[in-house]
C-alpha cells in the first residue's frame, strides 16, 4: 500500500494532465458543436501554440503566463484561417472529406514545425519552476497551481462568454440547430470561424501549460490529440461537462496506472477505458443521440 | 439494361487492359535486375495490396485511420509464428486471421457509431498497439528494433544479423521469388476486391456508404454487411503485413506509426476513393514519387509535401486521378464511360 502523501502527489499529476486534456477537448467539443467536424490535427494547434509561446518567451523573456494570451490570440487566429480556407471547403460534401482534410493538416502542420524549428527537445522555464507550496505533508509546485488555476479560469471564462452574450448565445444557437439560427439572423459562417478560433485558442493554451510543464518537440501533439478525442468519447461528442469530467478521469486514470503498473501502459489504459464507455454507452456520458 | 449486361459489355475493355498489366508483371523481372529497383517495385505490390484493403473498406462508407494497426499485427504474428518454427505459409494465414480477428472486435464497438467514432477509434488504436507492442517486447524475444533474421523460408539468414534496416541482397534466385510471391499476392488481393465489389455483398457496401438508412428499409442487413467489410479488409492488411515484415527482415512497433495508417488513405485518395484501379494507380504513383523523393534525399521535406498533396486533392481533385485514366483507356478501347468502378 502506498503512503497516502503518494497517492496525493499521483493525484495533483493526474490533475494537470487532466487540466490539458480537458482545454484540448473542449476546444475539439465546441469545433464539433458547432460545426460537426472532428478536427483531428488538434493535436499539432496544441504543438502550434507552445511554439508560439516559447518563440513569444525566446524572444521577448517575459512572463510565460503572461506571454500564453498572445499565443492563444495568434493561435485563435491561425485556427480561423485554417477554417475559413480550409474546412469550409469541404463542409457538406462528406464527412470523410473533412477528415482526410484533417489528416493532410497533421502531415503539413507537424513537418513544417521540425522544418522551421528542427526536433530538438525545448523547455520554457518557468520563473516559478523551483518554488513549491509546502503542505506540510507534500509539496505541490507553483507551476502545477498555476495551471489547475488557469484552466479553472478559462472555462469560467468561456461559460460567461455562451451564456452571457449574445455571440455566446448565437453560437449555441448555431450547434443547437443550424437552420433556425439563420432564420434567427445569425451568420453561420462567422460562428463556424468563431468556434474554430476559441477551439484553436484553448489547444493554444493546452500546448503552453505542457510547454512549461515538461519538455516538448514538434511531434508533442499527436499523443494529447488523441486522448482529447478519447476524452470527447468518454465524455459524449459535443458536451462541454462531460469533456471536463471525462478529461480529469483520464489525467487521473492514467497517472494511477503509470504508478502501478509503469508508463507504457498509460495509452493503453485509455483505451480500455474507451472501450468500455463505447460498450456500455456508446453516446458517451453526457452525449445524446445523434 | 440488366446489371449483367452492363457489368459484361463495360468489363470488355477493362479486362483486356487488366491482362496486359498482368503480363507486364509477369515479364518486369527479365528487365528488371537491379536489386533496389527489384525491392522498390515488391513495396510498390506492397503498398497495392494494403491501398486496396483500406480502400474496400472505404468502399462500405467506413474510414479507418489506423490501417497500419491490421498491418502491424498480421506483421507481428507472422514473424512470431516463424521464429518460433512454423511453416511460413501457415504463418502467413494465421497473421491475416489474427488481424482479421482484431478488425471484427473493433467493428463490432463502431459498427452502430457514425464515421467520427470509427476514426477517432481506428487512430487511437494503431498509436496503443505502439505502445502495447512496445511494453510486450520486454517479454518477447527479439523485438523492439531487433533484427528479425527469418525470411519467408523460414532460414536464419546469417548475413543479416548484423545488417542495417531491410537493406538485403540475397541471390537472383530468391530475388525472383520475392518478386513473384508478391505480384500474385497483389494479383490475389485486386481479385478479390473485385469480386467482393461486383457481387451481392459489393453492392450491399454501396448501398449502406450512399445511405445507410434507406439500404436499412430495402433489406439490408447493415450490421453484418459492415463487419463482413471490417473482416475483409483487415484480412487483406493482416496477410500484405505478413508477408511484408519476413521479407524486410525487420520489424518494430514502428509498423503501428501514423505514417503507415496515412499512406494508403493518400494513396487511395491520389487514385480515386472507391474504385478497384484506384488504390493501384495511386499506390504506383506515390510510392514511386516517395522513393523518388528519397533519393533526392528529402526527408522531412517528402512528409510535408505528401501532407501538401493530400488537402490539395480534397479540395481540388477528389475524385483523383482515376477520371483522367478512365478517359484514356476508354479512348483506347474505343468504349464509353460509365459511372462503374475500373
Amino acid at each position: 500500500m502506498a503512503e497516502i502523501t503518494t497517492l496525493l502527489q499521483i493525484f495533483i499529476w493526474g490533475l494537470t494532465a487532466g487540466c490539458i486534456y480537458v482545454l484540448m477537448a473542449v476546444g475539439l467539443n465546441m469545433i464539433f458543436g458547432v460545426m460537426k467536424v472532428v478536427n483531428f490535427a488538434h493535436g499539432e494547434i496544441m504543438m502550434l501554440g507552445a511554439f508560439a509561446s516559447f518563440g513569444l518567451y525566446y524572444y521577448t523573456g517575459l512572463n510565460p503566463y503572461f506571454l500564453m494570451l498572445f499565443s492563444m490570440v495568434i493561435i485563435g487566429i491561425f485556427g480561423v484561417i485554417i477554417e475559413r480556407f480550409g474546412f469550409r471547403k469541404v463542409l457538406g460534401t462528406g464527412k470523410l472529406n473533412e477528415i482526410f482534410l484533417s489528416l493532410g493538416l497533421i502531415y503539413i502542420l507537424q513537418n513544417a514545425a521540425v522544418k522551421l524549428w528542427t526536433d530538438d527537445i525545448r523547455k520554457i522555464n518557468s520563473p516559478y519552476s523551483s518554488m513549491t507550496l509546502d503542505l506540510g505533508v507534500l509539496n505541490i509546485t507553483y507551476d502545477r497551481i498555476i495551471a489547475i488555476a488557469f484552466t479553472a479560469l478559462i472555462l469560467i471564462c468561456l461559460y460567461l462568454f455562451l451564456t452571457r452574450t449574445d455571440v455566446g448565445r448565437a453560437l449555441r444557437a448555431t450547434s443547437q440547430n443550424h437552420e433556425a439560427a439563420m432564420l434567427m439572423g445569425v451568420n453561420v459562417n462567422h460562428m463556424y470561424m468563431l468556434s474554430f478560433g476559441i477551439g484553436a485558442a484553448l489547444a493554444a493554451a493546452a500546448g503552453t501549460v505542457h510547454a512549461i510543464l515538461s519538455p516538448f518537440n514538434p511531434y508533442m501533439g499527436t499523443i494529447p490529440g488523441i486522448m482529447a478525442f478519447t476524452v470527447i468519447i468518454i465524455g459524449g461528442l459535443g458536451s462541454i461537462p462531460g469533456a471536463i469530467i471525462a478529461g480529469l478521469m483520464l489525467g487521473l486514470v492514467q497517472n494511477f496506472t503509470i504508478f502501478y503498473f509503469g508508463g507504457a501502459w498509460k495509452e493503453a489504459v485509455a483505451f480500455v477505458l474507451l472501450i468500455i464507455v463505447l460498450v456500455i454507452r456508446p453516446t458517451g456520458i453526457f452525449g445524446e443521440e445523434h | 439494361m440488366t446489371v449483367r449486361e452492363l457489368v459484361g459489355k463495360y468489363a470488355v475493355s477493362s479486362y483486356s487492359a487488366y491482362l496486359l498489366l498482368v503480363m507486364i508483371g509477369l515479364a518486369l523481372p527479365l528487365v528488371i535486375t537491379d536489386d533496389f529497383y527489384n525491392r522498390i517495385i515488391i513495396l510498390t505490390f506492397f503498398y497495392i495490396m494494403f491501398s486496396t484493403s483500406w480502400n474496400l473498406l472505404a468502399y462500405s462508407g467506413q474510414a479507418s485511420l489506423g490501417h497500419a494497426a491490421f498491418l502491424g499485427i498480421g506483421g507481428f504474428a507472422s514473424t512470431i509464428l516463424i521464429i518460433n518454427g512454423v511453416t511460413p505459409v501457415l504463418a502467413v494465414c494465421s497473421g491475416a486471421l489474427a488481424a482479421s480477428l482484431v478488425g471484427l472486435f473493433l467493428g463490432i464497438i463502431c459498427v452502430r457509431l457514425k464515421e467520427w467514432f470509427l476514426g477517432l477509434v481506428t487512430f487511437g488504436f494503431a498509436i496503443i498497439m505502439a505502445a502495447v507492442v512496445n511494453e510486450l517486447s520486454v517479454f518477447i524475444e527479439a523485438m523492439n528494433g531487433l533484427l528479425i533474421a527469418v525470411g519467408l523460408s523460414g532460414n536464419m539468414d546469417p548475413h543479416m544479423l548484423g545488417g542495417s534496416l531491410g537493406i538485403y541482397s540475397p541471390d537472383i534466385v530468391s530475388r525472383a521469388q520475392y518478386y513473384y510471391l508478391f505480384f500474385f499476392a497483389m494479383v490475389g488481393t485486386i481479385l478479390a476486391s473485385h469480386l467482393v465489389i461486383r457481387s451481392k455483398i459489393g453492392f450491399a457496401f454501396a448501398a449502406i456508404r450512399e445511405n445507410q438508412a434507406e439500404a436499412g428499409m430495402m433489406g439490408v442487413d447493415i450490421t453484418r454487411y459492415k463487419l463482413i467489410a471490417f473482416m475483409i479488409s483487415t484480412f487483406m492488411a493482416g496477410f500484405a503485413g505478413a508477408l511484408f515484415a519476413p521479407y524486410n527482415y525487420f520489424i518494430n512497433p514502428e509498423i503501428f506509426s501514423i505514417h503507415n495508417s496515412f499512406m494508403p488513405i493518400i494513396m487511395t485518395i491520389s487514385g480515386g476513393i472507391g474504385t478497384i484501379g484506384g488504390p493501384i494507380i495511386g499506390a504506383l504513383v506515390i510510392n514511386l514519387l516517395w522513393e523518388q523523393m528519397g533519393l533526392w534525399g528529402m526527408s522531412i521535406d517528402r512528409l510535408l509535401i505528401l501532407g501538401v498533396i493530400l488537402v490539395l486533392e480534397i479540395l481540388f481533385l477528389p475524385k483523383g486521378l482515376m477520371p483522367l485514366i478512365k478517359k484514356i483507356t476508354d479512348k483506347v478501347a474505343g468504349t464509353t464511360s460509365r459511372d462503374m468502378p475500373l
